[in-house]
């Protein structure tokens, strides 16, 4: 079946088939900051943006994904880098396959309250799994991130 | 994962009632946990146009939408309004805010799954649901009953600013429950649900039997001794909260 989607603020129409995931239809476009993790709804890799929410592509059809507005990584370019420094510093960074998941998140949180407590960051963060770094990194970082913004 | 041909809209809930009496059709909610069935279809129904997304006040209840995600829930000040932060208490440990987005509480409801901590929580709350079909029935008939193809509309939870307590144990943070509790206090004494039996959750009495089994998460012995200590737990806090 054809759909359109708006991807990034672009346009993009296909023929696909109906059970087809937003996930796998990302990554066929080429939008490779959206991970296949793990299929199941459970680790975050996959998520993305949908009228600014943060959702597992993984568990979204990409037929139902029309008339929202979605955002991915490559889209949003400015704040990850931004973000993603203060994760980077803190050594978060290790293999990187999750770290698109968490920007992802991270980016939603910010939008939603610029000032998290610790207690919210670590719930919204709390959907992204990563085998590397025990969560420790990121939490430094977006701790540092958040308390930075508030003295810039 | 799931399979199916054709995929659909509806555009009246008469609609989606009418497909889904086929068997080779099957209804779309959240899909959060339908995705991972390994079922092949003709055509998924999809409702995500009926409007069905809205918490809603009405006289002696508040009326939700099937299709009403967790994160609505979660977050509803009309919610909080009448339940504290219990629904807040109980809904964040569900996988993360990206599954939430999108999980629903209809889908929770329909599939009447074993480890839901919704229906565990909506139990004590005398929650009735309105089918198109069948039409108003209780939460606790429906868990008992056989599945009807219907279409679940509302969930309708009576106003009634009931003090409800909801404890779960579980390995990790966001992990499904080995065992979740929700507890008020009638006017006869306690109630109490009990999911993650690893069965579907059922209402008691302070003093009636409930029923554990095993599964991978927790033995039906261990399952038993913390039936006991979260039911301490609920008490002390409902008793807490009556002497202010």
């Amino acid at each position: 079946m054809r759909i359109e989607l708006n991807i990034n603020s672009r346009k993009v129409c296909a023929d696909i088939d109906p059970d087809m995931t937003l996930q796998k239809f990302l990554r066929e476009k080429k939008y490779y900051s959206v991970k296949c993790g793990c299929e199941t709804s459970n680790c975050g890799a996959c998520s993305v943006l949908l009228d600014g929410k943060p959702v597992l592509s993984c568990s979204v059809l990409a037929v139902r994904a029309q008339g929202y507005r979605i955002e991915t990584l490559e889209g949003l370019k400015e704040e990850a880098e931004e973000i993603g420094a203060f994760i980077a510093d803190e050594g978060a960074d290790q293999c990187g396959f999750c770290n698109p998941g968490f920007m992802i998140a991270a980016i939603a949180l910010f939008r939603e309250d610029p000032e998290p407590s610790d207690e919210k960051i670590r719930i919204y963060l709390s959907g992204n799994l990563c085998r590397c770094s025990g969560y420790e990194g990121q939490m430094r970082g977006l701790i540092k991130y958040r308390d930075q913004r508030r003295t810039a | 994962m799931i399979r199916f041909e054709n995929y659909i809209r509806v555009k009246t809930v008469k609609e989606a009632y009418e497909r889904n009496q086929s068997f080779q059709n099957v209804v779309g909610g959240g899909m959060m946990w339908l995705h991972l069935s390994e079922g092949e279809y003709d055509t998924l129904i999809d409702l995500c146009d009926l409007g069905l997304d809205q918490i809603e006040e009405e006289e002696t209840y508040l009326k939700i939408g099937a299709m009403t995600t967790l994160s609505q829930l979660e977050n509803s000040e009309r919610i909080k309004e009448y339940f504290g932060s219990t629904f807040e208490d109980c809904l964040k440990h569900i996988v993360g805010v990206q599954f939430r987005n999108s999980a629903t509480i209809g889908g929770s409801i329909v599939a009447r799954l074993g480890f839901s901590d919704i229906i565990t929580l909506l139990l004590p709350l005398e929650t009735q649901l309105r089918f198109y079909s069948q039409g108003q029935i209780s939460l606790q008939d429906y868990l008992s009953g056989k599945n009807q193809r219907d279409i679940l509309e509302y969930i309708l939870i009576p106003k009634k600013k009931k003090t409800i307590r909801f404890e779960s144990i579980r390995r990790t943070y966001t992990d499904t429950a080995v065992l979740n509790v929700c507890g008020t206090k009638e006017e006869d004494g306690y109630r109490f649900a009990v999911g993650a039996r690893p069965g579907v959750a059922i209402l008691v009495k302070e003093d009636e039997e409930v029923l554990f089994g095993d599964n991978q998460r927790g033995s039906k012995e261990y399952r038993k001794h913390v039936y006991e200590i979260l039911k301490k737990r609920i008490k002390e806090s409902l008793e807490e909260e009556t002497c202010g």
